[in-house]
């Protein structure tokens, strides 16, 4: 949209006073296909357009939208966003937009999605649909699931940014449902990019496929999980899925301001384990999580959180940072152009240590190892989780023995953190989507390391 | 030009282009003011429009969305189409919903009143429900929500469906944040309706969320053990949807459900009955058609702990040999789903009073984490707070605890079920007693 027209919805929207305006206009194009039962479940194209404009006073935010990419649906949407100033102070704000570049490349594609042939993306998926199922003889079902999202946006805010950002996700998942008897598992692997098709020559169709079958087939052995306390070890990867939610959540600026979180005042504190560096970076070239610049313009950065176990830092977004007197982090992101933005984690993740990761299994007498998560969920005033375990295997006398199913952690994000005992040399990262409301790509990641006693749900 | 102007004119340029289609069009709207505190939280409006296209030609299909409604837009969106097509493969399963649409129930889904309830009047209805939580220090934040939606359907097809819906719908939401001693615990409670006046009170809203927070504060884990554990009504509804996406059809064709060939026979507690009901007026989803212009139709699905019916959409039924049940749902930017109007477990006889007295030793579940439902392997595995039950009373609270039980078992011996049925949303269960379950909490 024409930056004078970005003009013209923004000072309509500041038109009674305000502390804060934005105005927010995006465009995405979304494919989807889906095979299931060696049958094209889904072959879809979309597009998702429109305006959001924000009107923040005090503590209050007024926020509208509307689906139409005009100069009088954003007008519209100014009038009903600035219903927040309730005590108008009429006074013409006249804002001068600077465009800002903050691109750094990090997203750059080397093929892009753009110009690509449709029929490439519809082979990744054959491809990977045919590698599962010749895997093994008990894979009963294979589902291929490929999504691309070019979602590009363009801002203005009251402070006069004018910025933008485009930022190109695929999302590749093969999910394999392995049956022998009356016994079935459901396996899981997932890769995302925020670049181009270069996705498939780092993972290829078919190793994604036979990872999903591997843990499948594996799982089909899988005796009933222990339950009680006792270590768990957590394989180098996702699994920091557990300190994105029951961590991470409770270091987002808007929940610490609120007083909602267990960090709140924390800042300076040792919070946990001096083998635990957790950090946010959304610059990590193609990463899920990262941009260049945040959706409320502020470019993205990389944010050491807590270093050595003490809290050095949170996420903030430029409500947050305001209300905390701390400097903004470039974490305001939203789902679209109908939300308004949230403080939101990037790619969150532990720093790797200095133990090599078979020494940590070595030094366990009894425990359980997970390889992955099927999903979790926190109560983010008590920072009480619950992690159901998809793979996960029994540790006998520091080796891995049999595979074990029907696990849940159960623990205290605060509380595990600080029982942290082991850190390995190893590290990895995983793809994963983030609810708060609104759903954003991030990524997660840890190195495998080992948490010395926590509760485990299971039903033997 | 109105929206089924916009899609009939649609339909008619892709059957220009020899293909036939399925077009459906939504249009809504709402707002939502909400107060924290001492002045307003947020006051949201939004605007959405969408259509979702879809052509066929012989037994092919392919299917595209688009926000963008204007001629340029829906041009673009059917080239896409066109151009999708090429990849498209045999699409057996579809079925083009057929003209014309049956006659239907009667059915009020509109309240006249919308247009009067301004975003300033829903400012203060919202800020009543702040003002009317009970006098307490232990309150850290209070925050009160009043909503109202609007919604305009449309579905034309080449076989001569015409479908048009129009709706509303009001809510009343209230959450609560308690701190006590650096213990801190949240508490939330909501209404959803068709029509403004069939909200509860804003007293109400605000007492039931503070209440659920204080019956819980300061709780603490029990040592693993296996118990009586009895389902609050707002935690039930979870294990009503569990059994509902069993019983959905498509899950059914695929083997994806742990009901899967075995309807009709006796697998659960003669007290589990479980009824959808499109036409109830004070719930919120009722609804004489579904989204692919069948009428819907009252149902029991489980009666008298027989799985009975399964639900489908036209899709499902088509796949399974069955008739479509109403249960086609959806929004613009998928083909339908199955979805559900109201569904609830029929109510018993008892009080849930009478339910906890009977218990010695249990668990009365007021919340739980995470979802731990697995309807394919049937599973049920989460994290759950709430209050012990000791000597037929309920006593202390309890925190960080998992709950875990086969579904189906869980289902088999839900041995007492009370008469406190009411709606909140779409889904509802009175408060019930499940014989038996694993609690891990400490060692």
């Amino acid at each position: 949209m024409d930056p004078e027209d970005l003009k013209k919805i923004l000072e309509q929207a500041l038109w009674n006073g305000g502390d804060f305006a934005d105005v927010f206009v995006e465009h995405r194009i979304r494919r989807q296909i889906t095979v299931d039962q060696r049958k094209m479940e889904e072959l879809h194209w979309g597009i998702e357009q429109g305006i959001g404009v924000r009107v923040v006073r005090g503590e209050s935010t007024g926020y509208a939208y509307a689906d139409e990419m005009d100069v009088r649906s954003g007008l519209q949407a100014a009038q009903a966003a600035r219903a927040v100033v309730t005590q108008p102070h009429p006074q013409r704000i006249s804002v001068t937009p600077e465009y800002r570049s903050y691109d750094r490349g990090l997203l750059t594609p080397k093929i892009p999605l753009e110009t690509l042939p449709e029929d490439r993306r519809v082979e990744v998926v054959r491809r990977a649909e045919e590698a599962a199922y010749a895997y093994d003889d008990h894979v009963l079902n294979v589902r291929v699931s490929y999504s691309e999202d070019l979602r590009r946006f363009q801002i203005l805010t009251s402070e006069g940014v004018l910025t933008g950002d485009e930022q190109p996700v695929i999302y590749f998942t093969v999910q394999v449902l392995a049956q022998r008897g009356d016994r079935r598992h459901l396996g899981r692997k997932r890769v995302s990019i925020k670049g181009g098709f270069e996705l498939f020559d780092q993972f290829s169709p078919e190793d994604v496929a036979r990872e999903a079958a591997r843990e499948a087939v594996t799982m089909l052995d899988a005796q009933d999980a222990p339950a009680g306390e006792f270590p768990v070890v957590l394989e180098k990867g996702w699994g920091g899925v557990l300190f994105h939610e029951a961590i991470g959540h409770g270091l987002e600026g808007d929940t610490v301001a609120e007083g909602s979180s267990f960090y709140t005042g924390k800042l300076g504190q040792k919070v946990g384990s001096e083998l635990v560096t957790l950090l946010d970076d959304a610059t990590l070239p193609h990463a899920r999580g990262s941009y260049n610049v945040d959706d409320e313009g502020t470019p993205s950065q990389k944010t050491v959180l807590i270093e050595r176990g003490v809290l050095v830092a949170y996420m903030t977004d430029i409500r947050s940072a305001k209300k905390l007197g701390l400097p903004r982090t470039g974490n305001g992101r939203r789902e679209s152009y109908r939300y308004p933005p949230l403080v939101r984690m990037s790619n969150t993740y532990i720093l790797a240590g200095e133990t090599p990761p078979e020494e940590i299994i070595r030094a366990t007498k009894y425990g359980i190892y997970c390889k992955s998560f099927s999903g979790g969920q926190v109560d983010p005033t008590s920072g009480t989780f619950t992690f159901t375990v998809r793979e996960a295997y029994l540790i006998e006398n520091g080796e891995l023995t049999v595979p074990v199913r029907g696990a849940t952690l159960i623990g205290n994000g605060p509380e595990v953190l600080k029982t942290i005992d082991m850190v390995g040399s190893d590290w990895d990262y995983g793809p994963g989507t983030c609810g708060k409301g609104q759903w954003v790509p991030v990524t997660t990641g840890q190195p495998t390391l080992r948490i010395g006693k926590i509760t485990v749900g299971g039903r033997a | 030009m109105t929206l089924k102007d916009q899609a009939l004119k649609l339909l008619k340029w892709t059957e220009k282009k020899k293909f036939q289609a399925e077009v459906y069009m939504v249009w809504s709207e709402s707002v939502r003011a909400s107060w924290k505190n001492d002045d307003i939280d947020r006051v949201d409006f939004r605007r959405s429009q969408g259509v979702g296209l879809l052509i066929q030609q012989g037994t092919r299909t392919a299917f595209v969305d688009s926000n963008d409604l204007s001629d340029a837009g829906l041009q673009e969106l059917l080239e896409r189409a066109i151009a999708l097509f090429r990849f498209a493969e045999e699409d057996p399963g579809y079925v083009m919903p057929e003209g014309p649409l049956p006659a239907l129930t009667p059915m009020k889904l509109v309240d006249l009143t919308y247009k009067q309830l301004t975003p300033e009047a829903l400012v203060d209805h919202a800020k009543s429900v702040v003002q009317a939580y009970p006098r307490s220090s232990l309150i850290g934040l209070k925050k009160g929500s009043a909503q109202k939606s609007r919604a305009h359907v449309v579905l034309v097809t080449s076989k001569g469906m015409e479908m048009e819906r129009w709706s509303t719908s009001f809510s009343l939401g209230a959450e609560v944040r308690l701190d006590q001693k650096g213990e801190k615990m949240e508490g939330y409670a909501g209404w959803s309706r068709r029509f403004w006046d069939q909200l509860p009170p804003a007293d109400r809203v605000a007492q039931e969320a503070f209440q659920r927070a204080k019956d819980v504060l300061g709780g603490k884990p029990i040592p693993t053990d296996e118990m009586p554990v009895v389902f609050a009504p707002v935690v039930g509804t979870r294990l009503l949807w569990a059994i509902f996406q069993a019983l959905q059809g498509e899950n059914l064709n695929k083997n994806r459900s742990f009901i899967a060939g075995r309807l009709g026979k006796p697998l659960f507690s003669p007290l589990l009955t479980v009824i959808e009901d499109p036409a109830m007026e004070d719930a919120p989803g009722s609804t004489p058609v579904d989204d692919e212009g069948v009428p819907t139709q009252r149902k029991v699905l489980v009666d008298q702990g027989v799985p009975k019916l399964p639900v489908d959409n036209l899709r499902s039924a088509k796949e399974g040999g069955r008739e479509p049940t109403g249960n086609g749902f959806r929004s613009y930017r998928y083909r339908p789903g199955i979805g559900l109007t109201n569904l609830y477990m029929q109510p018993g006889e008892d009080t849930p009073e009478e339910i906890i007295a009977s218990i010695d030793r249990g668990f009365y579940v007021m919340g739980t984490l995470g979802f731990g439902l697995d309807v394919v392997s049937g599973n049920f595995s989460t994290g759950a707070y709430g209050r012990l039950i000791s000597n037929g009373a309920l006593s202390d609270p309890v925190q960080g605890v998992t709950i875990s039980l086969g579904l189906e078992e869980l289902y088999a011996t839900i041995d007492r079920v009370a008469n406190d049925l009411e709606f909140r949303g779409s889904l509802a269960t009175p408060t019930f007693m499940v014989r038996q379950m694993k609690i891990a909490g400490k060692d």
